[in-house]
């Protein structure tokens, strides 16, 4: 999978970005670079770490299309993205 | 999860088992690898794609976390051409196998003789060979009942030969003609003589044509039985003479005396003569004087050293002699004489049965002659 944000910051000449980026697509995928790992995984909930705190994703039918060393893709149908700090 | 199927690249789905997957897949991730589409039940199983070359280092990992690993399966075009080639090359051998198999029963590779008893296998072998067959011979090209005629004509040994092929086999099954010792060496045959002289007492003729008759006298090698008969087409056919012919056989033995002789006798004068030599070159030579009229002279050589050096002595002994006249009159040895002669005549005599003896003494001029003769009854056909 390519480094998406990584291109756009190349692309665009952005100034830098921050420690992680996410994008939510229509609610059916999440799209994460720079996670720090899994901490759970299941149907219904997909948490991981990122820097300064966690990232937790909940819904139906979820599952992790692609999970490298620093990007993820969650697919499914997502209801809520929440971040604690 | 079916899309991956159809990837180019060689995937791996697994389905595992075990607590804290999650770290579990920190950990792969952290070793670079990457996983897709995974999914985690509720019974604790997770079921993900990975590329087949990160399988080694997978199994470590999951090894570490006590995982177990419930299910292994292999995805991708890649994989499904890996394995065509497998199979491919597995069914090639098979037809490549099937072909060979085909073309080597086309072909002789043994040859089989049974019932030779008389000739052995390797004339019969290099007449085959003659006749065009031989190990690697196309069976195709093979005519068995050509072959077995010509190797009729061809080994006037052989009586019958039937040939069959069998696998890459070609067997032969054959008779010998059986010779009778009689016909075996036609015209090579001896006729049988005399072993010794006498008078005929009786024949039993067994195979020939009888030269003689009872009550003739033959001398040793007189022809008793000719090789051949006459058979009732008046044809003369050799065979080997045989018969049983009994004769009186008379051994003489003679003895003759001198009532006067020369005798030589030693004096016991004698002279030692030492030469030595060296690989058979003289390097001593004993220069005494011989100074005896009448001698004898006897020659001893001696190895000095067991041939390890060539050394040896030649002993020349000359012992001095003289002759003197002898009168002996017959009268006083002839006993002697007569017992003489008879020994000789039953040395000659022996294996044969004895039915008579005597002696005859002549006389002339001092020289008496003893002639002492066996009767004996003997086998002369015996050859």
């Amino acid at each position: 999978m390519i480094n998406f944000f990584n291109e756009l910051k190349k692309e665009y000449k952005l100034p830098a970005l921050s420690e992680y980026n996410l994008v939510n697509i229509t609610g059916k995928a999440l799209y994460v670079e720079g996670h720090l790992g899994l901490m759970t995984l299941s149907k219904e909930l997909i948490s991981f770490r990122v820097k300064r705190g966690v990232i937790i994703v909940e819904g139906c039918g979820l599952s992790l299309k692609e999970l490298s060393e620093n990007t993820l893709l969650i697919e499914g149908k997502i209801k809520k993205t929440e971040a604690i700090t | 999860m079916k899309k991956i199927i159809f990837e180019f690249k060689h995937n791996k789905k697994y389905k595992i088992k075990g607590v804290n997957l999650e770290k579990c897949f920190n950990n792969l991730i952290k070793n670079k690898i990457k996983l897709k589409n995974i999914i985690k039940n509720q019974d604790n199983t997770a079921e993900f794609y990975i590329n087949y070359k990160n399988d080694k280092v997978l199994k470590q990992n999951l090894n570490k976390f006590n995982i177990t690993i419930l299910e292994e399966k292999d995805f991708g075009v890649q994989y499904f051409f890996r394995n065509l080639f497998f199979r491919v090359g597995l069914i090639s051998a098979c037809i490549i196998s099937l072909i060979f198999l085909f073309i080597s029963q086309m072909f002789v590779f043994k040859i089989e003789i049974y019932g030779n008893d008389k000739l052995s296998k390797t004339e019969i072998i290099s007449e085959l060979e003659k006749l065009g067959v031989n190990s690697f011979t196309p069976k195709s090209s093979l005519n068995l009942s050509k072959l077995e005629s010509e190797l009729l004509e061809n080994m006037p040994e052989i009586s019958l030969v039937s040939i069959i092929t069998k696998g890459n086999s070609l067997i032969l099954n054959l008779q010998e003609k059986v010779i009778n010792d009689e016909y075996q060496n036609v015209g090579n045959f001896e006729a049988l003589k005399a072993t010794a002289s006498g008078r005929i007492k009786s024949i039993n003729l067994k195979q020939g044509t009888l030269k003689v008759k009872v009550g003739d006298i033959v001398k040793e090698g007189d022809i008793l039985v000719e090789p051949y008969i006459i058979d009732s087409s008046g044809e003369k056919r050799s065979v080997k003479a045989e018969a049983e012919i009994l004769a009186e056989i008379w051994f003489e033995a003679r003895v003759t005396h001198y009532d006067s002789s020369m005798k030589t006798i030693k004096t016991g004068n004698k002279i030692v003569k030492d030469n030595i030599f060296f690989l058979n070159l003289p390097i001593y030579v004993d220069k005494k004087e011989v100074t005896f009229t009448e001698y004898e002279v006897s020659k001893n050589i001696i190895n000095l050293s067991n041939f390890l050096i060539p050394i040896k002595i030649e002993r020349l002994t000359y012992e001095e002699t003289t002759t003197i006249k002898e009168e002996i009159p017959f009268e006083d040895v002839k006993d002697e004489l007569i017992l003489e002669a008879k020994n000789l005549a039953l040395e000659k005599a022996k294996n044969n049965s004895v039915v008579d003896e005597y002696h005859t003494v002549t006389s002339n001029a001092g020289v008496t002659s003893i002639s002492y003769v066996i009767v004996a009854e003997g086998d002369i056909s015996l050859q």
